[in-house]
């Protein structure tokens, strides 16, 4: 039998396609978690920094969102007093970060570990993973709002569904006229409130709530505010376009709930 | 052998700013650009491990964008005469649909805008991996002329 050379190029390229799969399905039970382990560790740090990096040179680029401590540490010329500084206001804020936290509504029993956003694309990338003992479908919040859920984890990482998913679905309920409905995700940007009764009362700035029914996230916590609310006698459910109350793109640290 | 360590080193480089900063797709323009300009089988195995260090840094399953990346190859490899041509409509075309898949399969929920933007970004990748080829090349058949 006579092969070609572009046969041979073709069964390589088959071999390593079928390697790949394999690899796929092998990662898929988690046989392969060691090596996403390994280069987390490694990674991780890199990655966070660049991301706080480029959230401070976003804020610098705004002159309204423009920090002026920062600006001041700008002028100083001293690289150690820059690099001290810059420790003391992260450290600040993770205090105050912490602080808050604590004095939010939420139950004292929660197990909190607090994390560091990694990434925002669909979802948020967070630095902490199963070794520190998070699961599929913790919820993650920060004060009393919540950011999302976990939906996949890895060994030093996790990926967050944030409630603006198109595959986001909470069950919720109107603060005030404590009417139920689903919240569902729009264009990765907006928030709706679905499925309310039209004999229920929704009034704008109501905020929207978790009712804790779904064994997923704790109660109460807030989700977004009622935007608009749009009613049509003819339909069998009202809609309430929502508000968000916090912005994604400027979050750097959150918490995760670990025991629900 | 340089060749492949420098793309390495730029993979690791790209990947890195892809999974915090950078909302562009980088990485699969390269591959689709070594693709295009490839010559040797043994691309093949550097396109496998391009796509293996690329899962692991963006936290993806192990294996996917491997699978995606050596298809990717395998239908441009098919149609190399139109690319030989330096038929810029069908360099455009194919990064479209090879990042809309990529989009697709990985779930990253781009918009149709954001890859277009992102597919034009291939007439500034291709241009350079070319000429980085064709430097390290020319470098290595002057040492064998030696």
């Amino acid at each position: 039998m006579v092969f070609s050379q572009s046969d041979n190029k073709n069964t390589q390229l088959i071999i390593l396609v079928i390697i790949s799969l394999f690899i796929y399905v092998f990662d898929r039970n988690n046989y392969l978690s060691f090596l996403h382990q390994f280069v987390q560790i490694n990674f991780n740090p890199i990655k966070k920094n660049l991301y706080n990096t480029s959230q401070t040179q976003k804020n610098n680029l705004n002159p309204y969102l423009a920090d002026n401590d920062f600006i001041n540490k700008l002028q100083a010329k001293d690289t150690a007093v820059k690099l001290l500084n810059k420790k003391i206001t992260e450290l600040t804020k993770e205090n105050i970060l912490l602080k808050e936290q604590l004095n939010s509504p939420l139950p004292a029993d929660l197990s909190l570990l607090l994390a560091n956003i990694l990434n925002f694309d669909r979802y948020l990338v967070i630095d902490k993973g199963s070794l520190d003992g998070v699961k599929k479908d913790n919820p993650v919040i920060l004060d009393d709002l919540l950011i999302g859920k976990i939906i996949s984890v890895s060994a030093k990482s996790s990926k967050v569904i944030l409630p603006t998913d198109p595959d986001s679905k909470i069950q919720a309920i109107d603060q005030i006229s404590g009417a139920k409905g689903i919240v569902a995700g729009k264009f990765q940007t907006e928030l709706v409130f679905d499925k309310v009764l039209l004999k229920e009362q929704l009034k704008k700035d109501d905020l929207i709530i978790t009712t804790g029914q779904e064994q997923i996230f704790p109660p109460n916590l807030i989700i977004a505010e009622i935007k608009m609310v749009n009613k049509k006698e003819s339909d069998i459910f009202q809609t309430a376009d929502l508000s968000l109350l916090v912005d994604y793109e400027k979050l750097s640290k959150v918490f995760i709930i670990l025991n629900k | 052998m340089i060749k492949n360590i420098l793309i390495i080193a730029f993979i690791l480089i790209f990947s890195t700013l892809e999974s915090s900063v950078l909302p562009v797709l980088i990485v699969p323009l390269i591959v689709i650009s070594i693709s295009i300009i490839s010559h040797a089988k043994s691309d093949q195995l550097l396109i496998f491990f391009i796509g293996l260090i690329y899962d692991l840094i963006l936290v993806n399953p192990l294996g996917l964008s491997s699978i995606i990346f050596l298809l990717s190859y395998l239908l441009i490899n098919i149609y190399r005469k139109k690319f030989q041509q330096k038929n810029y409509l069908y360099v455009f075309i194919f990064t479209f649909i090879i990042l809309f898949s990529f989009n697709y399969l990985e779930n990253l929920q781009k918009t149709s805008l954001q890859i277009f933007l992102n597919t034009l970004l291939i007439f500034i990748i291709l241009p350079i991996i070319y000429l980085l080829d064709n430097y390290l090349t020319k470098k290595n058949s002057y040492k064998i002329n030696l």
